[in-house]
């Protein structure tokens, strides 16, 4: 890409010293220009900036609202398996300090009955807080999975509503990513990770005041690192969250140099690239133990940390409390601490150093799951660009007069890919567009479906601005057959009547014969049902071509684009394709790319492209009888070409 | 529609009666090839010469006389033989292939198939596995089969 504010006023200058055409200094500016293309990439990278952690957050949390019965539910259970897991050193108090005295200090009778009691308790307790954690697995377990799939449906539809220019800027290992790792790391986080948080925080707060009720001064000792712990955790998270975007990042990379050369392996060893990408993947590689290392560095070294800290804790306790159990038993309970009391605060301290630990291990969770969420919202916030207005007209039945008024368009907000594009073709006419590559023939085509808007002027269908109709109804009438016919996993007959959906087996058939299909289908061992696509039965180029062609028999469009339709096929069945195309056109407004011109000997009119701009329109004689025309060139070009081939 | 009439020539080949270039009737070699084998097992029959061109579609074999519909029904039958299979006894992994052993109408059978080669359910509800040299093996009913055999099926099953 080169700069854009320089092309933008060197076409300043071009105007200011009249050497640019009419057509584009009128209403020019280049500041506006450049504005405007400037705030379209800002606006891009805005929707792709990770957002602010609290939010993403909150917007989880929003996936909860369709299942509050359920999400309350799972909260009682925990809450009531956490307070019920405070109960086990109480009993342990309970035990030392009043049942497990020396001989004669109480009656034997009564120690025995309470320590049915203690040991019936304490079975009781462990037996609920397992129903409670079962009740709470299996309903988070289940509401979990059911927002992980309301999300997947969410993206993959939003996806389907977003423009095309969406997908050319996104691989499609990204993209991929997103839809199903993505929302499974969610699942994971909605499921198990909330609640434990949830859960971890109550248990330490639970167990800080247990703590302090059984022995305040010793409490505080324990509870004075905390602060720095916390801190520790926030530090460590942030740094982790960068960690991971950088990770997967890399990782995103990887998948899109696996995506892209897996496909294209005939070229890759056709060109003997091999080692070329082994090195590139090598490279990507290499980034991802990178980064993965420079992550491992950062926690490898903050847990030891951590649990240091918390093992110091440990040791001021004993430090500190073993002398005033010491001195409990030479005063004979006067002074200093009972053995129980003791021991239920140790216990109490390793509950509470469980939750803390857990939180940390929720910062790198938390990070993961920030990072997945902003990625899936990315999606889900970006705005399609192309869409029907509310008030949008329904046409019934298009007739097919299409129109170019003045049509200036850029992909990019500054080069014009078309620049005043006029013309008016009436419905059944077929059109030839022609001219060498990059002239503007398929941005033309794209233009009419719709795919994109026109920057300048307008495309009208019928009339019509393309802008005012309702965009699904307009595309239905609307036929495409491209070079690289694209067939999904499915039956041949699945994917005829793709588009239409309503066809019977007579009309799936009737199109295949029109497109000379139907014979090499039913050679086929399974027929019409032979799978085809990815994993499928293997067909050629040409077979592929009649399929795609039949399917757009059988969608019957009103507006026919054919896209080099013919340009990869051997002459014979060539021949076989110009038949069912024939077939194909009859009655309907056609744009027929094609860089064979041969290939459009049935035009109407021809349109020659070059630059954006249609330079000539005509038919073939009158395109020819011109001396100087850039088809007359084109063509005796190609004459020449064909006759030194055929010598 | 002209009257279809289709014989057997004395080699065992199919013979459909029909005018050659000079319009003189004459016996052409045929088969009988079904659009849908599966989905539409009887329908939409494509008659076709040796050379694979289609000579006449008949949407139902209703529009034939007994004679010609019977020998249609054969060959369609012969074509689309696929061993039944009635038990499964085993589905072991071995290296990247699974190993079936299976008992079929024609006896046990033992193939290999694909990791990735998923058992394809048709559209009448039956189960088509296909082995590693694109042998077809078909389950008519799934749900029929016996407990222990449905058990080692199942993991396959949509």
């Amino acid at each position: 890409m080169g700069n854009l504010q320089f092309i933008a006023e060197q076409t300043k200058k071009r105007i200011v010293d009249k050497s640019a055409p009419a057509a584009i200094a009128e209403g020019f500016d280049p500041g506006a220009e450049y504005r405007d293309a400037m705030l379209k990439l800002v606006k891009d990278a805005k929707a792709s900036l990770a957002m602010p952690k609290m939010g993403v957050m909150l917007r989880l949390l929003g996936y909860l609202k369709p299942h509050k019965r359920q999400v309350a539910a799972a909260l009682v259970f925990s809450v009531l398996m956490t307070v019920i897991l405070m109960l086990p050193p109480q009993l342990m108090r309970i035990l030392v300090d009043s049942i497990l005295k020396p001989v004669g200090t109480t009656p034997m009778a009564l120690s025995a009955k309470w320590l049915v009691v203690i040991i019936v308790s304490l079975a009781a307790v462990y037996g609920f807080s397992e129903l409670f954690s079962f009740f709470r697995l299996r309903i988070m377990a289940f509401t979990g999975e059911k927002i992980a799939r309301a999300m997947r449906d969410d993206l993959y539809s939003h996806m389907q509503k977003l423009s095309l220019s969406f997908f050319s800027n996104r691989t499609t290992g990204s993209l991929i990513t997103r839809v199903t790792s993505d929302s499974d790391r969610l699942w994971d986080f909605i499921a198990f990770g909330m609640i434990d948080m949830l859960m971890a925080v109550i248990q330490l707060m639970g167990v800080a005041v247990a703590l302090l009720i059984q022995e305040w001064s010793l409490a505080l000792l324990v509870l004075i690192p905390v602060p720095i712990m916390v801190a520790m955790f926030y530090g460590h998270s942030r740094r982790i969250h960068m960690l991971f975007l950088r990770i997967w990042r890399k990782w995103a990379a990887l998948s899109g140099v696996l995506s892209d050369v897996i496909p294209g392996m005939r070229v890759v060893k056709a060109f003997a690239q091999e080692d070329h990408e082994v090195q590139r993947f090598h490279r990507k590689n290499e980034d991802i133990e990178h980064e993965a290392i420079a992550l491992h560095r950062v926690w490898t070294a903050f847990w030891p940390a951590v649990v240091v800290m918390m093992h110091t804790c440990t040791i001021i306790v004993w430090a500190v409390g073993a002398p005033r159990v010491m001195r409990y038993f030479a005063t004979n309970g006067a002074e200093g601490m009972p053995l129980g009391i003791f021991i239920a605060f140790t216990g109490y301290m390793w509950m509470f150093f469980g939750p803390v630990q857990q939180l940390g291990m929720m910062s790198r969770t938390i990070n993961r799951v920030t990072t997945s969420a902003s990625r899936v919202f990315e999606i889900l916030d970006t705005v399609p660009t192309i869409v029907s207005k509310p008030d949008a007209l329904h046409i019934e039945r298009i007739e097919g007069r299409v129109d170019f008024d003045s049509v200036a368009f850029s992909y990019d907000g500054v080069r014009n890919v078309l620049k005043g594009v006029t013309f008016a073709v009436k419905p059944g006419e077929m059109i030839g567009l022609v001219g060498p590559s990059g002239g503007g023939k398929t941005t033309l085509v794209n233009l009419i479906c719709r795919f994109y808007d026109v920057k300048d002027g307008s495309v009208r269908i019928d009339g019509i601005d393309v802008r005012d109709l309702d965009l699904p109804h307009m595309r239905r009438q609307i036929g495409v057959v491209l070079q690289e016919p694209y067939l999904f996993h499915g039956t041949i007959a699945e994917n005829l009547s793709y588009g239409s959906h309503n066809a019977s087996i007579k009309q799936t058939i009737e199109a295949a014969k029109a497109a000379n299909a139907h014979e090499f289908i039913c050679g086929l061992p399974d027929g019409y049902e032979t799978i085809v696509g990815e994993r499928g039965q293997t067909l050629s180029g040409g077979e592929r071509q009649r399929i795609s062609i039949a399917r757009a028999i059988l969608h019957d469009p009103r507006i026919l684009i054919l896209d080099e339709a013919t340009s990869s096929v051997d002459t014979e069945t060539e021949k076989k394709i110009q038949e069912a195309l024939h077939r194909l056109v009859a009655g309907r407004t056609t744009f027929a790319i094609a860089h064979r011109l041969s290939t459009l000997a049935s035009a109407t009119r021809l349109f020659v492209m070059e630059e954006g701009k249609l330079i000539e329109s005509g038919t073939h004689a009158e395109l020819l009888a011109k001396p100087d025309g850039v088809y007359a060139k084109l063509h005796k070009t190609q004459a020449e070409l064909h006759a030194a081939i055929a010598v | 529609m002209e009257k279809l009439e289709i014989t057997r020539r004395a080699d065992g080949r199919l013979v459909m009666k029909s005018p050659n270039d000079k319009g003189e009737i004459i016996d052409t070699p045929v088969q009988a090839v079904g659009c849908f084998p599966w989905g539409r097992f009887g329908e939409y029959i494509s008659i076709r010469d040796d050379k694979g061109r289609e000579l006449r579609l008949l949407e139902k074999l209703d529009d034939v006389d007994a004679a010609s519909r019977s020998l249609i029904e054969e060959e369609l039958a012969l074509r689309n033989f696929v061993p039944r299979i009635t038990a499964i006894e085993s589905v072991t992994d071995e290296l990247e292939l699974f190993n079936w052993k299976v008992r079929t109408a024609a006896g046990p059978r033992t193939f290999l198939t694909n990791r990735n080669e998923h058992p394809r359910t048709m559209p009448g509800g039956a189960l088509l596995i296909k082995d590693v040299c694109n042998d077809l093996y078909v389950i008519p009913k799934p749900e029929e089969l016996d407990a222990a055999s449905y058990r080692l099926l199942w993991v396959y099953l949509d």
